[in-house]
């Protein structure tokens, strides 16, 4: 036990938090939570101490910017860190009924060192299987203000949606017609919540919708908070480096194997076309940052779990952006001095089973998966014709996920393919 | 074995419904210090911690003690050195044992964090005469 140091502050209710309250590690209390004030900060606590004499628990709070706990929950700095380098903390105590005992301001050095969190204060990834929830929640700009343009909105959701289309393609051999629902958005500062619906198909052999849970949980964090860590390399190279990226894999071509469907002959290079694509619909709602919010939080909801809430996977902020580009031009820069950037257009038309995931019926453009036996090739797809799409084959393809059959001449950058151009 | 403190004051919830006797698991108990004592094992709900919990689940877990069952001790060793390095000063002590017979009962409840997590539910005579002490173990040194 310690003694706090005692001092007065204005705004009695600033350190204490009154809204989307979320515990990241609990015990018999919680050990590390966070949650927003009165006034709309991000309040990061821990728990300090037990006071048995007392009957009280002594905790931390402290009040952080988005781009900071961005970087928390995306263990890239630690708890530590972030105590040392602000300027003052809450010491905030209750008795063991929750009701307030005392507050006071603290500074990291006046915690003695038995009580100071450790330098590997880092959030531990998760151990336990995800659900199929997912809630994007904005903050900072308008969305403090529960309100965001709704252009900046409608953009985060598709490029959502589609990005989640990346770990549905990695999967589609097997019997599932995933289905993405939107439910009700709720305020805080501003949320947008989606469920995923696997809709598991007849089968011989039951597919563990678990263990896809899971890997689809896997896929979007790896996604969102592992891919922009390695700033230095291309995205191939990233994706080629990557331990996550080969457990992705592994958990993959378990799923195929537990059900007895052949593991996709390039399953590899097929998950990491499909984090690419995904990577890129995540650069695209990072373009939206602006006006309307400054970070986007992507957050799952475990299910059939005691005791759970909301586990963030990730923070996008607008360095997202920033980074992928890098990565991008990076790969196409290698592409160039390796030699392998030669593309070759067909010079007719050919007959190709696609499923179109992501297409804008305006401008015709949008991407698709062509399926040749047991692969699946991920490509960009362009419709030339002068009648409108809006309700064609080709949006039908993406709400209703159906392959269609069309004839298109394709882009190939070596064996690869890249586009197909179709003349309607 | 009666249960009548465990559903006092939530009835109808019946807590031990799903749970079960268990005498041969080691299961771990954060604490304090290192030497156990009767308010080492006192609920969440014993505390007047209860807070407005709706639904049965919860009100029984506000009513059970929180323990950890060693199925894979360094496993368990790193969950516990993870939330010790956010919290160094609270109850730093790992203690492990086993629940004699008539101890009460135990719920397997993993956690986002701790997928060990076990509900133990006192009957309502117990003790910590009911329990087989092992071991000790400061998280700084482990």
């Amino acid at each position: 036990m310690f003694d706090a140091p005692k001092h007065k502050f204005l705004i009695k209710d600033f350190p204490l938090i009154k809204g989307n309250y979320t515990e990241l590690i609990t015990e018999d209390v919680p050990i590390l939570f966070y949650g927003n004030n009165s006034y709309g900060n991000i309040i990061l606590g821990s728990a300090v101490l037990e006071n048995e004499e007392e009957s009280f628990f002594r905790f931390i709070h402290v009040a952080v910017d988005n781009s900071i706990f961005g970087k928390f929950i995306n263990q890239e700095i630690s708890y530590r860190t972030i105590l040392e380098n602000s300027e003052f903390f809450f010491l905030v105590d209750k008795f063991y009924d929750d009701s307030i005992k005392e507050i006071n301001l603290c500074t990291f050095y006046d915690l003695p060192e038995k009580y100071q969190p450790k330098p590997d204060s880092l959030l531990a990834p998760n151990v336990i299987g995800k659900g199929l929830d997912y809630e994007i929640v904005m903050k900072g700009g308008l969305s403090d203000f529960h309100q965001i343009l709704p252009k900046d909105g409608n953009e985060v959701q598709q490029s959502f949606i589609d990005a989640i289309q990346g770990a549905f393609n990695t999967i589609k051999n097997l019997a599932f017609k995933p289905i993405v629902y939107q439910r009700p958005a709720l305020t805080g500062s501003f949320k947008l919540n989606f469920h995923i619906q696997l809709n598991e198909q007849d089968s011989l052999f039951p597919i563990d919708s678990g263990a896809v849970t899971n890997y689809i949980g896997d896929y979007l964090s790896f996604v969102i908070k592992d891919l922009p860590k390695d700033k230095s390399k291309s995205l191939e190279i990233s994706l080629n480096d990557s331990e996550k990226v080969k457990g992705l894999e592994t958990q993959l071509s378990n799923i195929y194997t537990q059900t007895y469907v052949p593991i996709p002959v390039e399953i590899g290079s097929l998950l990491k076309e499909n984090i690419k694509l995904s990577a890129e619909r995540f650069k695209e709602m990072s373009e939206q940052i602006g006006e309307s919010f400054s970070t986007i939080g992507v957050a799952n909801l475990p299910s059939g779990l005691a005791n759970d809430s909301p586990q963030l996977l990730g923070v996008i902020s607008s360095e997202y952006k920033d980074i992928l580009t890098e990565k991008l031009t990076d790969e196409l820069l290698l592409e160039v001095a390796q030699n392998t950037f030669v593309e070759k257009l067909d010079s007719d038309d050919k007959e190709y089973n696609i499923n179109i995931f992501h297409f804008n019926a305006k401008t015709g453009s949008g991407e698709a998966n062509i399926f040749e036996g047991d692969n699946v090739y991920p490509v960009t797809v362009k419709v030339k014709t002068k009648q409108s799409l809006f309700g064609s084959v080709y949006t039908k393809s993406m709400h209703e996920q159906l392959r269609i059959n069309v004839k298109a001449r394709a882009l190939k950058v070596g064996e690869k393919y890249k586009s197909l151009i179709i003349q309607d | 074995m009666e249960f009548k403190k465990l559903h006092n004051e939530i009835e109808p919830c019946d807590c031990i419904a799903s749970a079960a006797e268990d005498t041969t698991t080691i299961f771990v108990r954060k604490i304090n210090e290192p030497k156990i004592r009767e308010r080492d094992f006192r609920s969440v709900w014993e505390l007047g911690k209860a807070g407005n919990r709706i639904d049965c689940n919860a009100k029984c877990s506000a009513k059970g003690i929180s323990i950890s069952n060693v199925e894979d001790r360094n496993e368990l060793i790193k969950v516990f050195k993870n939330s010790f390095s956010f919290a160094p000063g609270f109850h730093p002590v790992m203690c492990f044992f086993k629940l004699n017979d008539g101890a009460g009962m135990v719920k397997s409840t993993p956690s986002r964090n701790n997928k060990y997590h076990v509900d133990f539910y006192k009957c309502d005579n117990f003790s910590i005469n009911n329990l087989t002490i092992s071991e000790y173990l400061q998280l700084e040194s482990a």
